[in-house]
């Protein structure tokens, strides 16, 4: 029988394409040496549904050679689990979708229909498929609902989106060469005068990015605050006391504030002018990617990693659309009265989607910016079928809200402005207030509209000056970037996409050059941004990255060719490695005490050796290899201390100390586990009072 | 001179805590003492800590040559 494979990204893609298409319930599940596959029957046809796990394939070194070499300008694609460690189960799927893809005589990629989709779906269809690639036909939906797909089926595209691939290709090659070339660069000029080895990277967005972060915490610590004053006014007017501020917000003279207190102190006044005007306030546009992490984390917390990881769940769930979309515009064939009568089914959107429908029209506020591919983040109108995680209910709710806001109506906004003459100075008093709530109504717990009524005054009405006070202020330093207001940064800078942009600031984390919620960079970034700036500006410089960014749009829109961004790349980056290679000894250099001075302090513990004051540090046995936390005291003071430590997962001092014993806490994070946090001291006084099995008992003599 | 001793972050510190002196007098009217420009300077949380740094080293230097 006639077999048509669909290759999807995710394996909950999969069931879904699978469940859509299904005629009958004839969809059936079946296991290829641990592969799961979807098998429906459709219109005489079998259809096999089989995914990726995200990409199967990498770029790699065309040679095997040492991972201390460099340049490497010569590359390949190559399966991911002959390039990784610990790609298992990639190999397997590979294998599975090998054998069954010999059954089909038709394909279609149904990824995601972005680069990165664009570029799984290639790899998996050119090389597990054998060059189906071909004359694969593509499909193209937004959702994962029945609907969609089943049209997205019916209507699927005749090839892939060549184009779309191509660019796809190119910024994953693009940042090979820089990332491994530059990377390399770094870490093998530290290794080769220090004789340690540390991870020290950079890429194409990674070195700008951190010049972001380097700048900004240069300029927070070199700021000198400059003094101004500001005047507030206590004053009667008609049995009222009202706070009114001086008409100028800042007075940068001392004796200017003192100058006012003086005229005015105890004097009367009059009200000399009443404004009141009317503002409009639109409601918001449709999420795009980047908006909804800025308001994930502004009203959560939650990082732009982990809101889109969060998003993408919602997404495989079917409830809401693709989220990583660039579009602020929700086309009408989404079906807007549609997905708003399904979302009336629950609870908390009832009511206001009531009052939406009763509108005479409805129009959502669209937004400037598009997406060729996808339009705006929006709720399927599909209901939960498992009871959400708090996390997934509350970006749900921020989803839906935001979504249904877009339609809401105007709100109106009266803003209220007394001017009150004392003397020859003006104070004014301030007031707004809603006359229409419109769209924030629905939008309420994520815009908080508070009103400030000013009582009713008239012209000429007097107000006598009760107390005047002028307060003592500083001009403040810019604020630290946190990780929504750094992805704002990059995406204002044109670098990146919205794909990678999260993924970039978590390895800025893991490679100790920021740490913190409102982010402080490290001295080893500043360090490597000092040296890439004294060695080879451009690598930092944001202009060559932004450049490349539209190069690879144009591929995208057929204007450009790979091969000719490739060749420009290695022509841009081959003097700045010889640059690097030839300083080498001197970059080393000064890579080594900030290397040596950052493992110092993430072996070193803030708690001294409860025996002998002597600084703990975690070593490692030689004999053993195993770790624990011993006295540095050994040997000057014979103090034997050690405590036990767990053996497996990354260690992390954290700034907190134990709220029973004060000993430093140590994190310990295991991979897909959550971080567990435990006080050494009190776990190893818990499980044996002889201490770590050094035969030595604690000399506090704690239980 | 003293700058020639600072690494790049610390000049650009010294350079901006002898600009905004001349702020600070005006904004008060008065020529404020360097002790006293520098101890107001110390105690406030919105001073970068690469300048608190050079204001301590400046007042070593000061009481070494003294």
């Amino acid at each position: 029988m006639a077999t048509t494979l669909i290759v999807t990204e995710k394996p909950d893609a999969a069931l879904h394409v699978a469940e859509a298409l299904s005629e009958n319930e004839s969809m059936r599940k079946i296991v290829v040496d641990g592969v799961p596959f979807f098998e429906v029957q459709a219109s005489e046809r079998r259809i096999l549904v089989c995914s990726a796990l995200g990409h199967l394939y990498s770029v790699a070194d065309t040679e095997e050679r040492s991972q201390s070499e460099y340049p490497v300008w010569n590359f390949t694609w190559k399966a991911k689990h002959l390039v990784q460690r610990g790609q298992e189960r990639q190999k397997k799927w590979i294998q599975a979708i090998m054998k069954v893809s010999g059954e089909a005589d038709r394909f279609i990629d149904a990824c995601d229909y972005d680069l990165e989709g664009s570029l799984i779906g290639y790899m998996v269809l050119k090389y597990a498929c054998r060059g189906a690639d071909a004359n694969a036909q593509r499909m193209k939906f937004s959702t994962l609902t029945e609907t969609e797909l089943r049209d997205a089926y019916a209507n699927a595209l005749p090839q892939l989106n060549f184009p779309l691939v191509h660019a796809g290709m190119c910024r994953h090659e693009v940042d090979w060469l820089f990332g491994i070339n530059l990377s390399r660069a770094l870490t093998q000029s530290a290794l080769k005068v220090s004789g340690q080895y540390a991870t020290l990277s950079t890429g194409r967005v990674q070195g700008p990015t951190l010049r972001f972060l380097v700048d900004r915490q240069k300029e927070i610590e070199t700021f000198v605050p400059t003094p101004y004053w500001s005047l507030k006014v206590k004053l009667r007017i008609e049995g009222r006391t009202l706070v009114a501020d001086y008409e100028h917000e800042r007075l940068e003279r001392k004796g200017d504030a003192e100058e006012v207190v003086q005229t005015c102190a105890g004097k009367s006044g009059l009200v000399e002018t009443l404004d009141s005007t009317k503002h409009e306030l639109n409601p918001p546009t449709p999420f795009d990617l980047s908006s909804l992490q800025g308001e994930a984390f502004r009203h959560f917390g939650m990082s732009p990693r982990i809101s889109l990881g969060i998003a993408e769940r919602l997404y495989l769930d079917q409830l809401i659309s693709y989220p990583r979309t660039s579009s602020q515009k929700l086309p009408p064939s989404i079906g807007y009265e549609k997905i708003m009568r399904s979302l009336a089914k629950l609870p908390s959107y009832t009511t206001d989607t009531a009052n939406l429908l009763g509108m005479e029209r409805l129009v959502p506020n669209q937004g400037k910016k598009d997406d060729p591919a996808h339009p705006a983040i929006y709720p399927t109108g599909v209901l939960p079928k498992r009871q959400l995680e708090n996390r997934e209910r509350k970006l749900f709710d921020l989803v839906v809200r935001r979504f249904l806001a877009s339609f809401g109506r105007t709100a109106v906004k009266q803003t209220s402005k007394a001017t009150i003459r004392v003397e020859r100075h003006r104070f004014v008093l301030r007031g707004s207030t809603f006359i229409e709530r419109g769209w924030t109504t629905i939008y309420a717990p994520y815009a908080t509209p508070q009103d400030v009524i000013l009582p009713p005054l008239r012209v000429g009405q007097s107000a006598l000056v009760q107390e005047i006070k002028s307060e003592d202020k500083f001009t403040q330093p810019p604020p630290h970037y946190n990780p929504s207001s750094l992805l704002r940064k990059m995406e204002d800078a044109e670098i990146g996409t919205k794909a990678t942009r999260a993924d970039i600031i978590e390895t800025l984390y893991k490679r100790g050059y920021a740490t913190g919620q409102q982010i402080n960079s490290t001295p080893l970034a500043s360090r490597i941004i000092e040296i890439l700036n004294k060695h080879c500006p451009k690598v930092v410089d944001v202009s060559f990255t932004r450049e490349l960014e539209s190069k690879m749009d144009e591929i995208e829109r057929g204007s450009e060719t790979r091969e000719h961004v490739l060749l420009q790349t290695a022509e841009y980056l081959k003097p700045i490695i010889k640059t690097l290679k030839t300083h080498e000894r001197e970059i080393g250099q000064e890579l080594t005490s900030i290397l040596s001075e950052m493992r110092e302090k993430s072996t070193t513990l803030a708690t001294p050796c409860p025996r002998c004051g002597s600084r703990l540090r975690i070593a490692k046995n030689p004999h053993t290899r195993k770790r624990f936390i011993g006295c540095s005291g050994r040997w000057r003071n014979n103090c034997c201390y050690s405590l036990p430590l767990p053996q497996l997962g990354t260690l992390r001092m954290l700034e907190r100390s134990c709220p029973d014993c004060g000993f430093q806490l140590i994190e310990v994070k295991l991979k897909g586990r959550r971080p567990l946090v435990s006080c050494c001291r009190c776990y190893a006084q818990r499980t044996d009072p002889v201490i770590s099995g050094t035969g030595l008992t604690d000399s506090t003599g704690r239980k | 001179m003293l700058e020639s001793q600072f690494c790049l972050l610390h000049t650009e510190a010294m350079k901006n805590l002898e600009r905004e002196y001349e702020r600070w007098c005006k904004a008060f009217g008065e020529k404020i003492s360097e002790p006293e420009y520098f101890e107001r300077l110390l105690n406030l949380d919105e001073t970068g800590a690469a300048v608190k740094s050079v204001i301590v080293y400046v007042r070593q230097r000061q009481l070494e040559a003294a």
